[in-house]
């Protein structure tokens, strides 16, 4: 009997032992059609054993002894848990999560239901920013969120993009959002990668940015990485290798048309020279005669250079052609993710290369990333995140004024034969006939500029329960950047003439700089149900201290151009620095949510902010909002309205601050001011500027309407936005009558009003085995000036404070400029129009503002603004079977750009010596031929002045991207999870009136675009490995 | 469990901690204003401050609004922008930059020099020699900028206290006559004050340098626009006190040399080479971006004399001709082209040491012998209405240096065509001679006959020889400034 009871236990146990080795496979289908569906994910509940299932739908799992449970989660699916109780055979029905909005948002320092969420928030998953190339993370913002203006400003390597939510608020703070990463503010986010990005949540009204208090008036962007989950070990490879290629060229004139232009131009001088010296000189006199005349001098003002005839000995350059090149670009990464119940991790490794388009620069960058969750036991929890970083970029110079991508626009098409693209760098000569530049090609080959930067950023969080809903955080950040930028410019380039001798001429610089910021929060959060009362409250208070060192180098004369490090005893030391600045800040927080029954939702925060970089009488700000929200879906009379499947309405009012602005403005400060005497050097001071004790905050008031609707299980889903946000106490550097010594200052004076409303609209359109999701978003802001200094005085701004303005009842930034309406075409139109008091024929006509019959400094009026009315994203989405289609076209419509690029080019002073614009054809020649009515006469008089000319209608749009992805079935190669391959294309096609310039996007000088490095073109293919 | 709790608790409890000494942080690279002049090195350094804006002064007011608004120079029209051309062509905005500039800068050096005066009095320093002599120099200062602006605007607001941006809203302009009351006063403070010389520290304002300018505004009070011929005794005066104390040059060409800084003037702008970046830009104004010789960037746009100038020249027995101008230059093609420029301080032996374009040493003379010689004489003959002994004896001063014979005119109408020619040809580039055609009334015409003889059409009348008050300043306050005529 005994015996009988050992078999019997050594045969359950084996059994267990078989049923513990025991494979479990099923079938995952959708519940619509019955289709199977691949790529779910089956874990066995409690253990990190997990599946996923083939192209079929088909899984197989091996299940653990004591297990029972398999949990099958998809996204955009109810997760299920099904009990095996003994069966092989596990199938299972995935139904689709109608309610979506069971999503979760991130809201500052916590998270929230997207259906509880009462306030203007708007969110973007890591879904949307796979498969592009795309280097930094605000690109995948663009055209994405109603809202957010994302503006390309330039194409230079690793350059960041200039973000606005809802408007600017303020003139000389910053306008940029206030970045949260992992829970922590952060200076900057060139260290993300996008693909280590899970979610973005955008904060665009004061109910929600208030927490975040002083810095929350331009919204919030909070950021969040990857983590690891629960289950084996998963490995991703992600690469994408791509081509790029500039947008567009600008239309400027080919060689022959210069030549043609330029013989035209040496011909009427030659023929006024006759008439002064009372010598009858015509147009056809030879060359050899000119000489004559001339004294044997080649004097190229009347003279043309004999080879135009032939060509021979020159050679025709197209700039352009020669400055754009086709560049390719690649990334890679690899992550390890995966993790048991208690440990979780996310580690990865990003690459990338990038060369420009502009021959001689390129980019690397390198990232790390490690985030580690650790559950020590059920009440206390760590997370801890690090992140280094580390790139080069490498060449430079090419973006604004008297860079290279001017200069190359502006560079004569001719050149010698010998010196070809090499013409005016060492030991060629310049081209007689053209201006005195060095080639940007040469000068690009030459320069020898690196940045290279490094930073790391440490986030640790200890999470302690200390009864059910009662939680307490202690939290830390570390973030230390540095960064080298040197620059050693050689003499062959930084001299057109060429009997320098080496080394004379050259120019280095060294700039380091040093960023250092901890963050240290204490935060304590209470959550409780009690039947339909739900509450929330949460308090925590931070500082934050931040610490800057940055020193400057600069020598020159350096004895030889061979190396490019230097000392002090081969050169001359120009500048040398070291500078330390600091500021800091001590906040309290709180916030309380409630909610009743999941209909009436309520929730209130407050924030008090002190800050460093105010006067010492107004440190302190508090910055306090709520908002309420009405879910009508749920009240017991829409129980019989299907159709809508969701309500709500949203209201919101708040304060919230801004306190970007430069450090130690509240201090008058001793400004050096040194003299000789007796011919030495003596040390001098002045006051450098106005001291303002009560230097405070700005601040914005805000309020925001809102409402959610969702129809027919959601399919249509439509958020309305309208806001109406008041920023006072703006600081301005107001201008102050120069008798007092002083041109400015700063003052708490002004304030500006953003008005607008947001549309973000997505419909499911198809949902069968053909899919196809729309999602359109499209917003409207309106930005005025309603006070400024004490007396109201506009404040010029932009280019040399002559283009732009802020003047009360205008846009802030708006251009204000001469309003050209065509050309003088003849005498009797100057003496009949308004004109100004030296206006010639053929000069540009200026619209007579204030019709007093003169053209004068009054007339200078506002002609425009960089704001766009409106500005929208549309992105379609299709899928079938394995095939991904989705096509993102974004753009603008009204607001201007100036383009100082134009001006500059198009400006008549260099009319024989650089290149121009190709219109310069159709200019106004005589009375009799009066051009284009538009082009005024080469020797103008008006050239000195800003108009309207350059004004272009900043209006675009653009296929800013279109990818197309194949996720190929599982095991079609053995061990792969997840085979992905995409081909993505970004900027593919524009549409815009920018007709000199690359991008209406375009800003890189004092409010203008004087030529920036250009957008490209990115064709790219890439790969998604998972095993 | 309890005891991580507590630690817990006291590590959130540390973070609520407030203070305020938290956020009070000093500015670490710029010293705090209301903290600054508390000692002798203090108040030492901010006179210093006041003189650095004197750098300035001679582009902006010598050579910018003065010098290039003669027929000394002349600019083609530009296609480009230039404001010399502008102001070559009296096509001045009120937009324009440099007249901002001016107005500024002039107001700068009067802000700085009311902060030394006012701690001067506050802190009541042992050293009273210290105290006397900075007041003199403040006073000197506060007054030469006036001074400026006065005869680039016209009407001015006088400042003579610090001025919060408050109060700088409600000073309006004060009348030319009353502007110059404010000056006399200021210069016989500073006469009071200064001392005759200050060995190893030239390049201060000295007594000397008071009286000159004061004599100069007398004779300025006496002439055009004011008129106020009952200054004229004190202007003589005052020059006959100067006279024997005069160190006389007796080569030109020395004058503008590096190594006769401090020697002769009695007020210069003091410059230095080196890394202090003190150095001086105006030499480089006159030249062009592709002199063999200079590797810098010239003058944009480079200020060429004018034809009238280099034609009316006696080139052959004037030896300020060659002192002064050139004609042809090699260019950078190793070429000798054919171009006249201003060469008075284009010291080539210089240009190695030059660290940029902006780093020459030369001293810039604001007040030098032969102005006080032929102010004195212009003074003279306004008193007299015809020449005199003594004036023409201070005329030929200049005359005489030159190689030119000396002259003996009969009426006052030669004596005065040969004292605009000493002023133009003796003080090439340093606008003397614009102020001298202002003071007798002659600008208008001597620049419309020019521009008739260079067939430009151009006209001006007398609301041209002041510049508009800039625009940026009209707009400051409704109704406090008034514009002046014709702009």
């Amino acid at each position: 009997m005994k015996n009988k009871l050992i078999f019997l236990f050594i045969l359950t146990i084996s059994t267990s032992f078989l049923f513990a080795q025991t494979v479990v496979t099923g079938t995952v289908r959708l519940s619509e059609d019955n289709s199977p569906l691949p790529g779910v994910s089956v874990i066995v509940k409690g253990t990190n054993v997990g599946a996923v299932t083939d192209f079929d739908g088909v899984y197989s799992i091996t299940v653990p002894s004591n297990e029972n449970i398999l949990v099958f989660s998809y996204l955009g699916y109810k997760t299920q848990e099904i009990a095996i109780d003994g069966k092989l055979q596990v199938n299972c029905v995935l139904v689709e999560d109608l309610n979506e909005l069971n999503e979760v948002v991130l809201i500052g320092y916590g998270a929230a239901k997207k259906t509880d969420v009462t306030g203007a928030v708007s969110s973007i998953t890591s879904k949307s920013i796979e498969d592009r190339p795309i280097v930094r993370v605000e690109q995948a913002l663009q055209g994405q969120i109603a809202g957010v203006s994302v503006r390309a400003t330039t194409g230079e390597l690793g350059a960041p993009l200039s973000i606005s939510v809802r408007g600017g608020t303020s003139i000389s703070a910053g306008t940029e959002p206030l970045y949260i990463v992992d829970g922590f503010p952060a200076e900057d986010i060139s260290d993300l990668v996008p693909a280590d990005i899970k979610s973005i949540s955008v904060l665009k009204d004061a109910s929600q940015a208030a927490i975040y208090g002083s810095r929350g008036a331009n919204g919030v962007v909070i950021i969040t990485t990857r983590t690891g989950e629960s289950g084996k070990t998963k490995f991703t490879l992600n690469s994408y290798y791509g081509i790029q290629t500039v947008e567009r060229k600008i239309d400027l004139l080919t060689a022959e048309e210069w030549i043609d232009i330029n013989r035209e131009v040496k011909n009427k001088a030659w023929v006024n020279l006759g008439i002064q010296r009372g010598i009858p000189y015509t147009a056809d006199d030879s060359y050899d005669y000119r000489l004559s005349q001339l004294g044997g001098e080649v004097n190229t003002n009347y003279v043309s250079d004999p080879r135009w005839d032939t060509g021979e000995g020159l050679t025709y350059v197209d700039w352009q052609d020669e400055l754009f090149r086709a560049a390719g670009i690649q990334e890679h990464q690899i992550t390890a993710s995966g993790g048991s119940e208690n440990i979780k991790y996310y580690i990865s490794g990003t690459i990338l290369s990038q060369e420009g388009i502009i021959p001689y620069t390129d980019y690397q960058r390198l990232n790390f990333r490690s985030n580690i969750n650790v559950k020590f036991n059920e009440k206390l929890s760590l997370a801890f995140n690090v992140s280094p970083t580390t790139s080069i970029n490498t060449g430079g110079g090419t973006s604004g004024k008297d860079a290279q991508v001017h200069y190359a626009l502006e560079m004569a098409p001719v050149v010698e034969e010998d010196a070809g693209i090499n013409t005016g760098s060492y030991p060629y000569p310049t081209y007689q006939w053209a201006g005195s530049k060095t080639s940007p090609i040469a000068y690009l080959r030459e320069l020898h500029q690196k940045d290279r930067q490094m930073s790391v950023r440490t986030n640790i969080s200890l999470n302690y329960e200390i009864i059910k809903g009662l939680n307490a955080r202690a939290e830390g950040s570390y973030y230390g950047a540095s960064r080298t930028f040197h620059r050693y410019i050689p003499t062959r380039i930084a001299s057109r003439n060429t009997n320098e001798e080496e080394g004379s001429l050259s120019n280095a610089r060294l700039d380091t700089y040093r960023d250092n910021k901890y963050v240290a929060q204490g935060i304590l959060s209470y959550d409780k149900t009690l039947g339909k009362h739900s509450f929330g409250a949460l308090v925590g208070s931070a500082i934050e201290s931040r610490w800057r060192d940055a020193s400057r180098q600069i020598h020159n004369q350096i004895n030889n151009d061979v190396l490019v490090t230097f000392n002090e005893v081969t050169s001359n030391v120009r500048t040398s620095y070291y500078q330390f600045s600091q500021d800091r800040l001590l906040s309290f927080f709180g916030r309380v949510n409630y909610n009743y029954d999941d209909r009436y939702l309520f929730s209130g925060s407050i924030r008090r902010d002190g800050s460093s970089r105010f006067g010492k009488n107004n440190f302190y700000g508090v910055f306090p909002s709520f908002s309420v929200g009405w879910r009508v879906d749920k009240e017991s009379f829409m129980e019989n309205v299907n159709s809508i499947s969701m309500l709500k309405f949203r209201y919101g009012f708040g304060e919230t601050g801004n306190n970007s602005i430069p450090l130690y403005r509240a201090f008058g400060n001793i400004a050096t001011a040194n003299y000789s005497f007796n011919e030495g050097v003596n040390f001098g001071n002045a006051i450098g500027s106005i001291e303002n004790t009560d230097l405070g905050w700005e601040k914005t008031l805000s309020s925001n309407i809102g409402i959610d609707l969702g129809l027919f299980k959601n399919r249509v889903f439509l958020s309305v936005d309208y806001y109406d946000k008041k920023t006072s106490g703006m600081l301005l550097d107001v201008p102050v009558a120069l008798s007092t010594g002083f041109s400015s200052g700063y003052t708490n004076i002004g304030a500006m009003r953003n008005k607008g409303y947001e549309i973000e609209l997505t419909t499911k359109n198809l949902v069968n085995e053909f899919k196809w999701n729309t999602n359109l978003n499209f917003s409207h802001n309106k930005n005025e000036i309603e006070a400024l200094g004490p007396n109201g005085t506009p404040i010029p701004t932009g280019f040399q404070n002559r283009t732009q303005i802020h003047q009360i009842g205008s846009a802030a930034f708006s251009y204000y400029m001469y309003d050209a309406i065509g050309v003088y075409k003849n005498q009797e139109e100057v003496d009949n129009l308004p004109s100004m008091a030296n206006t010639i024929p053929g000069d540009v006509r200026y619209r007579d503002v204030n019709k007093d019959g003169v053209i004068n400094e009054e007339d200078i009026t506002i002609v425009g603004s960089p704001q766009p009315d409106f500005y929208w994203g549309f992105t379609n989405s299709f899928s079938y079977k394995f095939l991904d289609l989705s096509i993102l076209i974004q753009g603008q419509q009204g607001g201007e750009v100036y383009g100082l690029i134009g001006r500059a080019i198009d400006n008549p002073s260099g009319a024989t010596l650089h290149n121009r614009p190709a219109h310069w054809k159709n200019r106004w020649r005589s009375e009799t031929d009066t051009g284009d009515g538009v082009t005024p006469r080469i020797d103008g008089t008006t050239a000195g002045l800003y108009d309207s000319r350059w004004l272009y209608d900043a209006t675009y749009w653009k296929i800013k991207n279109i990818t197309l992805s194949a996720t190929l079935p599982e095991n079609i190669i053995e061990g792969i999870d997840k085979f992905r391959v995409y081909v993505s294309a970004d900027n593919v096609f524009m549409v815009d009136n920018y007709d000199i310039g690359f991008s209406p996007e375009a800003l890189n000088t004092d409010g203008g675009d004087y030529g920036g490095y250009p957008l490209s073109r990115v064709i790219s293919i890439g790969i998604n490995l998972e095993f | 469990m309890m005891k991580k709790v507590y630690i817990l608790i006291v590590l959130i409890a540390t973070i609520f901690v407030s203070c305020d000494d938290y956020l009070v942080l000093e500015n670490p690279n710029a010293i705090d204003s209301t903290q600054f002049f508390q000692d002798e090195d203090d108040v030492s350094a901010a006179v210093t401050g006041v003189y650095a804006e004197l750098r300035r002064y001679p582009e902006l007011y010598n050579i910018y609004l003065s010098e290039v608004r003669s027929n000394n120079i002349n600019f083609n029209i530009s296609n480009a922008q230039r404001d010399a051309v502008d102001i070559s062509r009296f096509n001045v905005s009120q937009v324009m930059v440099t007249v901002e500039d001016a107005w500024q800068y002039g107001y700068v050096v009067i802000a700085r020099a009311n902060k030394v005066l006012e701690v001067l009095d506050e802190l009541n320093l042992p050293n009273q020699e210290f105290n006397t002599k900075s007041r003199g120099e403040a006073r000197f200062l506060r007054a030469y900028a006036h001074y400026n602006l006065v005869r680039t605007f016209g009407r001015i607001p006088i400042v003579d206290e610090t001025l919060s941006p408050e109060e700088g809203v409600s000073i309006g302009q004060s009348e030319t006559e009353e502007v110059y009351a404010f000056i006399e006063e200021d210069l016989n403070i500073a006469i009071d004050n200064l001392a005759d010389s200050y060995p190893g520290e030239e390049g201060r304002a000295t007594k000397r340098a008071a009286k000159a300018l004061l004599a100069e505004l007398y004779l300025t009070w006496a002439s055009y626009p004011v008129q106020d011929l009952s200054k004229l005794d004190a202007s003589i005066a005052l020059f006959e006190e100067l006279i024997p104390t005069l160190n006389w040059a007796s080569n030109f060409e020395d004058l503008f040399k590096v190594e006769n800084d401090n020697t002769y003037s009695l007020f210069e702008v003091q410059y230095v080479s080196g890394t202090a970046g003190i150095g001086a830009t105006f030499p480089s104004q006159f030249l062009s971006s592709n002199f063999l010789q200079f590797p810098f960037n010239g003058g944009v746009p480079q200020i060429r004399p004018s034809q009238d100038l280099i034609d009316s020249f006696d080139q052959e027995n004037d030896l300020r001709f060659n002192a002064s101008v050139d004609t042809v230059y090699t260019n950078n093609f190793f070429l000798q082209q054919q171009d006249n420029y201003i060469k008075k301080w284009f010291e080539t032996d210089e240009v190695p040491n030059l660290l940029s374009r902006s780093d020459w040493p030369h001293n810039y003379p604001i007040i030098r012998p032969a102005s006080i010689y032929l102010m004195h004489a212009e003074a003279l003959n306004l008193k007299n209405g015809g020449p005199t002994t003594q004036a023409i004896q201070s005329l030929n001063m200049t005359r005489s240096r030159a190689g030119l014979t000396n002259a003996n005119p009969v009426n006052a109408q030669e004596f005065n065509e040969l004292l605009k020619s000493e002023y133009r040809y003796e003080f090439v580039g340093e606008g003397q001679y614009w102020h001298y055609l202002v003071r007798s009334e002659q600008a208008v015409d001597v620049m419309n006959d020019f521009f008739t003889m260079i067939n430009e059409s151009i006209t001006i009348n007398e609301n041209k020889l002041v510049y508009p008050i800039p625009f940026s300043q009209m707009q400051i306050r409704e109704g406090l400034y008034t514009q002046n005529p014709g702009y």
